[in-house]
């Protein structure tokens, strides 16, 4: 008993009941506001759940990234022609062509994702690029154009977005991850 | 009671105009010379911003006052304080504005370079 005449155990019963309904208010928001929150007004006027367009949007960049990636190796690929054997260049050259070719319906799909058909999304998106992804990583990394690290890092980053998985966003090469 | 104006893409042909017509009596249809102009972004994001600013003011001043005594009431409201950063975090992550217009794509595509030897 205190000098007021309240138990302990009822001040304490007394704090809770006061403080519930402001942890329950906070609990119900973090609930609501824990992923990208809202809606975007897309360019082609549909309105789209935020987070939907921030996994699009985190796969664009992922895209140009890799896509970057492969031009530069395809620019030091084109300057080695006739400088190493023939076959060491015809063997890279078939899979930049795949990866070209993977890179540009990968692109189809993002749009597609955007048009919003049906079976489109991220994983649908990077799969289209991603069995061509190892050659054209190791060719780039041979090449000189980035280092194995990096390679390695957008590998785990198509890997896991090719599971359905939202992956944290690919940063440049260089940048702060 | 006026009709609802309604503004259509300028790209629709003869037939699905009349479609539409059809289908909407009672909309007022105006076709759009040139690109119909798309609304802003929704910026419903302000609302949860205030809430958890809100929020962090009652736990600040829960803290100030002493409401928050016994043994787990502190841990918890620590918590809810980390809980609304991450929040606060995750909403302003999020896009108001889509990055990749498919203008945007279009272009990137066609910068896909082939190998020429």
């Amino acid at each position: 008993m205190n000098p007021r005449g309240h138990s302990p155990r009822g001040i304490g019963r007394r704090a809770y009941a006061r403080a519930l309904p402001v942890l329950l208010l906070a609990l119900a928001v973090l609930i609501l506001a824990g992923c990208a929150s809202g809606y975007v007004t897309t360019s082609s006027g549909a309105i789209v759940p935020a987070a939907t367009v921030q996994a699009q949007d985190i796969t664009g960049d992922a895209l140009s990234i890799l896509q970057d990636v492969h031009n530069a190796a395809v620019a030091a690929h084109d300057a080695k022609a006739g400088a190493e054997p023939a076959d060491v260049h015809a063997k890279r050259r078939a899979a930049l062509l795949a990866s070209a070719s993977g890179l540009r319906a990968a692109w189809d799909g993002l749009s597609a994702w955007k048009l919003g058909s049906e079976g489109a999304g991220m994983a649908a998106v990077v799969g289209k690029v991603r069995d061509a992804l190892p050659e054209m990583l190791d060719a780039a990394v041979a090449l000189g154009v980035v280092s194995r690290e990096y390679a390695d890092a957008i590998g785990v980053f198509f890997g896991t977005a090719s599971q359905g998985l939202v992956p944290k966003p690919l940063a440049k090469e260089g940048a702060p991850r | 009671m006026n009709p609802q104006p309604l503004v259509i893409p300028q790209r629709l042909d003869a037939d699905d105009l009349t479609a539409l017509k059809a289908a909407n009596p009672d909309v007022f249809l105006v076709v759009a010379q040139g690109e119909v102009p798309t609304e802003p972004p929704k910026a419903n994001r302000h609302t949860w911003l205030t809430v958890i600013s809100v929020l962090r003011g009652l736990l600040a001043a829960g803290k100030v006052a002493g409401i928050f005594t016994g043994p787990l009431i502190p841990i918890a409201a620590t918590a809810l304080g980390v809980g609304l950063d991450h929040a606060e975090r995750a909403i302003l992550d999020a896009p108001e504005v889509e990055d990749w217009t498919p203008e945007r794509i279009a272009a990137k595509r066609a910068a896909v370079a082939d190998p020429q030897t």
